[in-house]
């Protein structure tokens, strides 16, 4: 009796089958919430992209053009010609697992095809049938595969669930880039028709209007008239952009989302403030609005397409440098593409703070400085009235945006303005930050709605090292530079560590900023309570 | 089964070249092969790498590992975020010599009492040195069968890898090294179900080959006392271009020699191509200097973007309502 | 203290490392080793907070805490597998391999043990399989609230400048309205 009771209750198999990688198989159906809807057909027209159509990726058939095994192989033998990186990722990779644990949805799902190895290898698998003699001659044996309809299936799947974050590169003793990897197949997939909404419905929009969201300019303004009532409601000090305006010395080009967002509204409050009690002679340019770009998520072509317009607009305004904001992905741009890209700026003069003459060598080809580096800057030539006790009320920690990170560098200006802001600042534990940082599991293109699970799964390795500092420190604030992750950690906190709000490091700024002629605050730009201080009570 | 494959694979191989030595393959297993093989790999790196050259590098895309260089008060750093061409250089350097990267894979613990700690999860990079440099030390050493007399830096690497002077014939400590790790990283392909999962054959032979290689290396030293003066006389003849073999050369010698001649043939055509790749790795050698200098693409598209002219033609009048400027103002 | 519990309490370290081995068995073959091994919890934020979650639910079902007190673990849990590929019955089988575990570490001293003592313990676990459901579904109802607020977000100052969201922290709440008639 007592076997048999014991038999009974132990005798299950959770081995799931054992399957061989290069088998795919993806129920689009039973994953749910792990993909992204594909893009309507009407972005791709404006776009003038290939095969726009209403499909899903549940239907059977995909609708893809007639020849596209062709369109594929001959975009792949291009690109191999193009772009070094592509070529030697794909044959350099010797699977020594070392990225294998370094992707952060692989940490949250336990997939095994989010290993970095694996989603590079999808394509090299089709690369050594296709192009290699080892690949050609042995198939299989040699780790070669034929491009099937399962195959780029699976390509779709995989390809958008990777956030281009490079995490698995710092790791990698040659330094292959997945975000490499994954940039050149999406332009692959592109070339057939596979993209999601997500990402060009904001290219669309982004092309067409200036801003991610298809705003138009009137509209535009008004927001930024209420943004700057707003402000005038909780400091008693009106604040006075301008737009569109020729001459000023300076273009300030912000992700768009900080005009539109919550909490994104008050990091752009944190900026008009910071530019207001400086003086700075500085425009906004509703044309070119949006310094985000998706272009990097969709194919090289677009993000030349969608960053034309900084420069294009630097020179007809004829402003001498240009300050970008806050924002992740931007910078990805602006730092390792644009120059290259759309430049020599050479209509722009090498940029200097007229606050405290310091030239800014290093933005010296690009003529375009970071908000971090100027406000670093400022604070360390004691421009700036700094009050930090204004933001006793917060515990803050800071995650380190993936693009800036890992593709700049830009560690210690955020840190440094954040610990000259606020009195309490923690750091998260040492293999989270810097350029070993989580991503929110929201970037390039993935931060909607329809992927929340699998986001939440990618999401899970930030947060827990958030929670971490919540426990220990009792932080509440997380604070970032980056403008999808204001976004999306937002939603990541929400789900995983709801004590924990997000805003980017100007709201903090202008939260401890004191200005001339404000009046007392009693609030921050949230309109959340200051901490009660010292001698408060009297009053 | 597909290390087992891998294994059976590398047997034949070398029984080949036993067997095929004995059946009077001599000249064959000792001189040709082996030029031919040598032909292969060089041509066959040749034209790996120029394939790589040839296609340019049109971005800088420098992965960034440390501080960069901006403010003159906020220490950059040279190494993991070189400014300059020295730095990156440096840089892929230190990557080449010490596997960098890999020495990365670092982890956190919370040791009792909340105390943080970090520790390290080494064991991949410091088999993967091991090998690699027991590898070389073994290469250098082969110099004295190729060079009489044997240059003084060769005798002093085989003095120095013997120095602990155990057995006769010295035991060297490469050999044991080499062994040992080229086991553990065969082990754990095989041991982790996630190596396992990604690993293909390709990942197996060559580790298979290696291991043939360095046990009939073994065999030959230490079991089977091969004629080491025989052998001098082909390794000379081979490189001076006057090849002959010898008499009483062990059979052994030529299935050693014929697992290397697989090797060199291999190597072009597989993942072994990294020892030359990861010089160009653009995420490694270049400098993050983006901003300071512009990159060229030489085949920088003739894109234009949504202009402004046609921007303002499209919101002409929503601009005037509003009051933003338009250009000729 | 009963004869099983006192059993299971010599065996508490077999009976944690036996659950959380079945639990980790439930996701894909190539992970479960990697979930097992990495002890560093930041590194491996699933497997550890499987693990430690696991002891404390097998230290309150040990000690007969009532489900609620038990909460947190149970919650650390489920929020995890509510968001991972599970059905919802694969996301809260973890709590029910609790007998397998039992089971496989009681082994021949199964025998021994009064049925009276599996009923009780058991049916504590089946309280916290309860309470596990309403976790469950309120993980999954976050999910969807987030979806909703994200929305918002997005365009939250248009929408607010168009009157057609209200700051509730702002405006300190809704302005009094009068009293409804039958709710004091």
């Amino acid at each position: 009796m007592p076997e048999k009771t014991r038999d009974e209750l132990v005798r299950i198999d959770y081995t799931p089958p054992r399957r061989d990688w290069s088998d795919p198989a993806i129920d689009f159906e039973a994953r749910k919430g792990t993909w992204s809807y594909p893009a309507a057909a009407k972005n791709l027209r404006y776009l003038g992209f290939p095969n726009p159509r209403d499909w899903s990726p549940t239907d059977e058939d995909w609708q893809l053009p007639e020849n596209w095994q062709q369109v594929i192989h001959d975009g792949l033998a291009e690109r191999l010609t193009k772009y070094r990186s592509l070529k030697l990722f794909l044959d350099v990779c010797v699977r020594c697992g070392a990225c294998a644990d370094k992707c952060h949805f692989y940490l949250g799902s336990g997939d095994p095809k989010n290993m970095p190895v694996l989603r590079a290898e999808l394509l090299r698998s089709v690369y050594r049938n296709d192009f290699t003699t080892a690949g050609k001659i042995l198939g299989r044996v040699a780790g070669a595969r034929k491009l099937t309809p399962a195959v780029l299936k699976e390509w779709f799947y995989y390809f958008y669930q990777c956030t281009e974050c490079r995490r698995c590169s710092v790791f990698c003793p040659y330094g292959i880039d997945t975000a490499e990897i994954t940039m050149l197949a999406r332009e692959l997939l592109n070339l057939v028709g596979l993209n999601i909404n997500w990402v060009m419905e904001p290219v669309a929009n982004c092309d067409r209007t200036g801003n991610h969201l298809g705003i138009q300019p009137h509209t535009f303004k008004d927001n930024i008239e209420f943004l700057v009532d707003e402000l005038e409601e909780t400091t008693g000090v009106r604040v006075n952009p301008s737009i569109n305006r020729k001459g000023a010395e300076v273009l300030f080009i912000v992700p768009s989302a900080d005009f539109f967002a919550e909490p994104g509204i008050y990091t752009f409050m944190g900026y008009l403030l910071l530019l207001h009690s400086l003086g700075l002679d500085y425009t906004l340019s509703a044309y070119a609005s949006e310094g985000g770009n998706f272009g990097l998520f969709t194919s090289h072509d677009t993000i030349k397409r969608l960053n034309y317009k900084i420069y294009h607009e630097a020179k007809r305004l004829g402003v001498k440098w240009i300050l970008g904001g806050e924002c992740g992905h931007m910078w990805r741009v602006m730092h390792q593409y644009m120059d290259t890209m759309n430049g020599p700026a050479d209509f722009l003069e090498a940029p200097v703070s007229p606050f405290t003459g310091t030239a800014f060598t290093n933005a010296a080809s690009t003529k375009m400085v970071h908000i971090c580096e100027f406000t670093a800057d400022l604070i360390k030539h004691g421009k700036l009235n700094l009050d930090p006790t204004r933001n006793d009320h917060l515990r803050v920690t800071f995650h380190d945006s993936c693009n800036p990170a890992r593709a700049m560098g830009i560690l210690e200006e955020p840190r440094y303005v954040l610990r000259s802001v606020v009195n309490n600042f923690f750091e998260m534990p040492e293999n989270t930050i810097r350029e070993q940082t989580f991503c929110c599991g929201g970037g390039a293109g993935l931060g909607n709605d329809e992927n929340m699970e699998m986001r939440l799964r990618g999401g899970l390795p930030r947060a827990n090292a958030v929670r971490f500092v919540h426990e220990k420190h009792a932080v509440n604030r997380l604070a970032c530079i980056c403008a999808i992750d204001r976004a999306t950690l937002s939603t990541l906190m929400e789900y995983w560590v709801p004590e924990v709000d997000v805003s980017g490091v100007h709201e903090l700024v202008g939260n401890a900023l004191v200005l001339e002629g404000e009046k007392p605050r009693t609030t921050d730009l949230r309109g959340k309570p200051l901490a009660a201080r010292k001698g408060d009570a009297d009053a | 089964m597909r290390v087992v494959w891998s294994l059976l694979l590398v047997g034949a191989l070398a029984l080949v070249g036993f067997f095929g030595a004995q059946a009077g393959g001599q000249a064959l297993f000792g001189i040709v092969l082996p030029y031919l093989a040598m032909a292969v790999f060089l041509v066959g790196i040749a034209v790996r790498v120029v394939g790589w050259a040839r296609s340019p590098v049109p971005f800088r895309i420098t992965t960034t590992c440390g501080q960069e260089r901006s403010l003159a008060w906020i220490k950059a750093s040279p190494l993991d975020n070189p400014s300059t061409g020295l730095g990156a250089a440096a840089r892929v350097l230190l990557e080449v010599l010490t596997f960098r990267s890999l020495f990365r894979n670092n982890r956190s613990e919370l040791r009792d009492g909340g105390r943080f700690t970090v520790s390290a999860d080494k064991w991949l990079w410091a088999a993967a040195l091991a090998f690699h440099y027991s590898f070389l030390v073994v290469f250098l050493r082969h110099y004295r069968f190729f060079a009489e007399p044997v240059p003084a830096v060769v005798a002093w690497i085989q003095g120095l890898d013997g120095f602990f002077q155990v057995g006769l014939p010295v035991v060297y400590v490469t050999d044991i090294v080499l062994v040992v790790a080229l086991g553990y990283l065969l082990w754990r392909r095989l041991a982790d179900p996630r190596l396992r999962y990604i690993s293909l054959p390709a990942d197996y032979f060559p580790l298979a080959l290696l291991l043939g290689i360095a046990l009939s290396g073994v065999l030959l030293r230490y079991v089977s006392k091969a004629d080491v003066v025989a052998v001098k006389e082909l390794a000379i003849g081979l490189v001076s271009l006057h090849p002959t073999v010898p008499q009483g050369i062990d059979p052994l010698v030529f299935a050693h020699i014929f697992l290397v001649s697989v090797l060199l043939t291999y190597f072009p055509f597989s993942k072994l191509v990294h020892m030359a790749g990861v010089f160009l790795s653009p995420t490694r050698n270049l400098a993050n200097d983006n901003r300071m200098r512009r990159h060229i693409n030489p085949w920088n598209p003739p894109i234009v973007g949504h202009t402004y002219a046609e921007w303002e033609h499209e919101f002409h009048d929503k601009l005037v309502a509003s009051g933003i400027p338009l250009d000729e103002e | 203290m009963s004869g099983l519990l006192q059993v299971l309490q010599e065996k508490r370290k077999a009976l944690e490392e036996r659950w959380a081995e079945l639990v980790f068995a439930t996701y894909p073959e190539q992970s479960v080793a990697f979930l097992r091994r990495e002890r560093d919890r930041f590194a491996n934020p699933l497997g550890a907070t499987i693990r430690s979650e696991i002891t404390a639910l097998v230290e309150g079902l040990l000690a007969g805490a009532d489900a609620a007190a038990l909460t947190a673990p149970l919650d650390a849990v489920i929020r995890v597998r509510a968001v991972q590929s599970f059905p919802p019955a694969e996301a809260l089988r973890f709590l029910f391999q609790f007998k397998q575990a039992v089971a496989d570490v009681l082994g021949d001293d199964a025998g021994g043990v009064p049925p009276g003592d599996y009923f009780a313990l058991y049916a504590r676990l089946d309280e916290l399989a309860l309470h596990a459901f309403g976790i469950y579904v309120g993980c999954r109802e976050r999910v969807f609230e987030i979806r909703a607020r994200e929305a918002t977000a997005r365009t939250y100052s248009l929408l607010k400048q168009a009157g057609l969201v209200i700051d509730t922290d702002v405006a300190g709440g809704p302005p009094a309205c009068p009293p409804v008639e039958g709710r004091s």
